[in-house]
């Protein structure tokens, strides 16, 4: 019992200093091509955290979500731009209207794509993704087109002029954890999990099986709409192959794998590893395409090295190392049930 | 109502083109359940290859898929082998993955040898056309579109007329029964996946001499190739050529009717709204079972 209550305690003492640790990284860190990178990163920890909630949890795997993301800095700019809001923090409260629509958006695009399960679902969201990215080339009245988007240009200068964005990117990231923890703690979450590992079953025994897919995904394309509209305002201007760009959408499926498909802090782990070996990599290699062979060779080590994640992996290893210690050395390894993985 | 019938008469022809690209990337799903997303870039890769060959030895396009298929198939099998054969859980999330990482590595590649200028296969039938019903069809689009069909006939002949051909049948209806029954199922998978690569090269060769590409190419290409196979049903090779040739004639009416920047948009349409009707596509069978 005693000892419950210190990982407890070690639990919220990680998840402080975690924090702490994030909120103050501008404070001792003002080199702009450092805090450019956090921002990305943090940004990433979002995307991946949330995708996860549809990915993950239920076991559906989109990789359209570069729709959402894109879609919520359209949709944001397009709001800056009606209401004539000039640049500052005055357009970071418009941010839950970018967020609101792409829910809208992914109630569209989930009630004809969960119609389909497993590799078609799979293909349907990419075949989604396109269609709005042909739908922001195409309407040229509304998007600008080929010719891009712009958003009101914030005042600030110099050092100062990620950290707002990094503290807004830091915001959403933490809202989605938060989302995602309190997912996986409740009924909604339990039934999502149960989706994932039979869904007829599932549907037996009376988990509303459509309703709960159709809300997670909204969910989940939500968070992503929103992160995607703090990234079109920090970028200035948006053009559809880059604001929906399918690099995105894989890159972030990629770090939810290598950190730990379904776990909370997976998501976490996987993009603050990527996301500045892949910056890092453009940086340098980015003149030329080669730089997307090192990524191919990034992707191919993660997958075919740690197929289920470090968390998984791990926790697989501490499991094993206290059933040892608990009962002495066990002639064969114990297995242990690869479903659900604790946080 | 000429310019209709012209752009039917194009839709079938380069429809032919699909339907062979389409056909490969079904079969390799139909036997190992994983959605090869590199199947575009594989594309790119046997146009850049007959276009390498072009360029130094002065070899037709159509002759230098001697060289070229064998090739790919060869790469197909070591690719199969050493990315696809170790995933074991997870296989349609995970070859998606790797198999991006694929299409990465040769768009990667080919963009630092070829840079990503737009090229094209030239040939003298490109450009020659002949007069029927009173509009031109270039001699590139008939030569194509008969490979095209020659190449279906072989691979349904492989299919239906021969021992390797029941195996990989019996693979694709179930894999533990065709397993049990004596089916050496890794090798099918590897010589299936080798097929489908080199059908990519074929493909390769057709869509380069009638369209201007570069390395980036294979984006546009793979997410025609999907809806295709998605509206055809997965793993059905009737339902592939299909709605190929379907989606590509719908395309190029609606290019002609409306205009040529809603062509692609009316292709995903048609994906949704067979979807809503019949979401295991034409010629599919439910899916029921997990991921």
């Amino acid at each position: 019992m005693r000892s419950v209550v210190n990982v407890r305690v070690a639990k919220w003492a990680a998840l402080v200093l975690l924090v702490a640790l994030g909120v103050s990284l501008p404070l001792f860190e003002s080199d702009p091509a450092t805090v450019n990178i956090a921002v990305f990163t943090v940004m990433y920890v979002g995307l991946a955290t949330a995708w996860n909630i549809m990915g993950g949890y239920t076991g559906y795997v989109s990789l359209g979500h570069a729709a959402f993301f894109g879609f919520g800095a359209y949709a944001f700019g397009l709001v800056l731009a009606h209401l004539g809001i000039q640049g500052g923090y005055e357009p970071f409260v418009f941010v839950p209207i970018a967020g609101a629509l792409t829910v809208v958006l992914a109630l569209v695009i989930g009630w004809i794509a969960l119609r389909t399960r497993a590799a078609t679902f799979v293909i349907v969201t990419i075949a989604m993704m396109f269609m709005v990215q042909l739908l922001a080339e195409n309407l040229t009245g509304l998007t600008g087109g080929g010719s891009g988007l712009s958003f009101p240009v914030p005042p600030w200068s110099g050092d100062f002029f990620d950290t707002p964005f990094y503290y807004a990117m830091l915001f959403m990231a933490l809202v989605s954890l938060a989302i995602s923890w309190w997912i996986r703690r409740s009924k909604f979450g339990l039934g999502l999990l149960a989706i994932r590992d039979d869904e007829d079953k599932a549907l037996a025994v009376g988990v509303p099986a459509h309703a709960y897919k159709l809300t997670a995904f909204m969910i989940s394309a939500g968070l992503v709409g929103m992160i995607g509209a703090v990234y079109g305002y920090y970028v200035t201007y948006i053009y559809p192959q880059y604001a929906i760009d399918p690099l995105v959408g894989i890159s972030l499926v990629l770090m939810v794998f290598l950190g730990g498909l379904g776990t909370l802090w997976g998501p976490v782990l996987g993009a603050v590893i990527l996301e500045p070996a892949q910056l890092w990599l453009a940086y340098n290699f980015g003149a030329s395409l080669l730089y997307l062979v090192f990524y191919a060779a990034v992707f191919l080590l993660v997958i075919l090295l740690l197929p289920r994640g470090i968390v998984p992996s791990v926790g697989d290893l501490v499991k094993r190392i206290t059933a040892r210690r608990a009962v002495g050395p066990p002639d064969t390894a114990p297995t242990t049930v690869a479903g659900v993985h604790s946080p | 109502m000429t310019l209709i019938l012209e752009a039917v008469v194009f839709g079938i022809l380069t429809g032919g083109v699909y339907a062979l690209m389409a056909s490969g990337l079904t079969l390799i799903f139909g036997v190992m359940r994983i959605i090869n997303v590199g199947h575009g870039a594989l594309v790119i890769l046997g146009a850049y290859l007959s276009f390498a060959l072009l360029r130094s030895a002065n070899i037709d396009p159509f002759v230098s898929l001697i060289i070229t298929m064998p090739a790919m198939f060869a790469l197909g099998v070591v690719l199969q082998i050493v990315f696809i054969r170790p995933l074991k859980e997870d296989r349609e999330a995970l070859s998606v993955l790797v198999t991006y990482a694929i299409a990465l590595g040769i768009e990667g590649l080919l963009g630092f040898l070829f840079t990503d200028n737009f090229v094209q296969l030239n040939a003298w039938y490109e450009t020659a056309s002949f007069a029927v019903f009173g509009f031109h069809i270039a001699y590139v689009y008939v030569f194509g579109f008969g490979l095209c069909l020659a190449l279906l006939g072989v691979i349904f002949l492989i299919l239906y007329r021969t021992t390797f051909g029941s195996a990989v049948r019996a693979t694709m209806l179930n894999r533990t029964a065709a397993q049990l029954v004596g089916v050496n199922v890794d090798r099918v998978s590897a010589i299936a996946f080798g097929i489908g690569v080199a059908t990519a090269a074929a493909g390769g060769v057709v869509f380069g001499m009638t369209n201007a590409f570069n390395p980036g190419s294979h984006y546009d290409l793979i997410s025609r190739l999907l809806t295709i196979i998605v509206l055809g049903g997965l793993g059905s090779l009737r339902g592939a050529i299909i709605a190929a040739v379907g989606m590509l004639i719908i395309e190029d009416v609606t290019a002609v009717v409306i205009s040529p920047v809603w062509a692609s948009f009316a292709f995903f349409l048609l994906l949704v709204v067979v979807l809503v009707v019949r979401p295991q596509g034409l010629y599919g069978i439910r899916v029921r079972e997990r991921i």
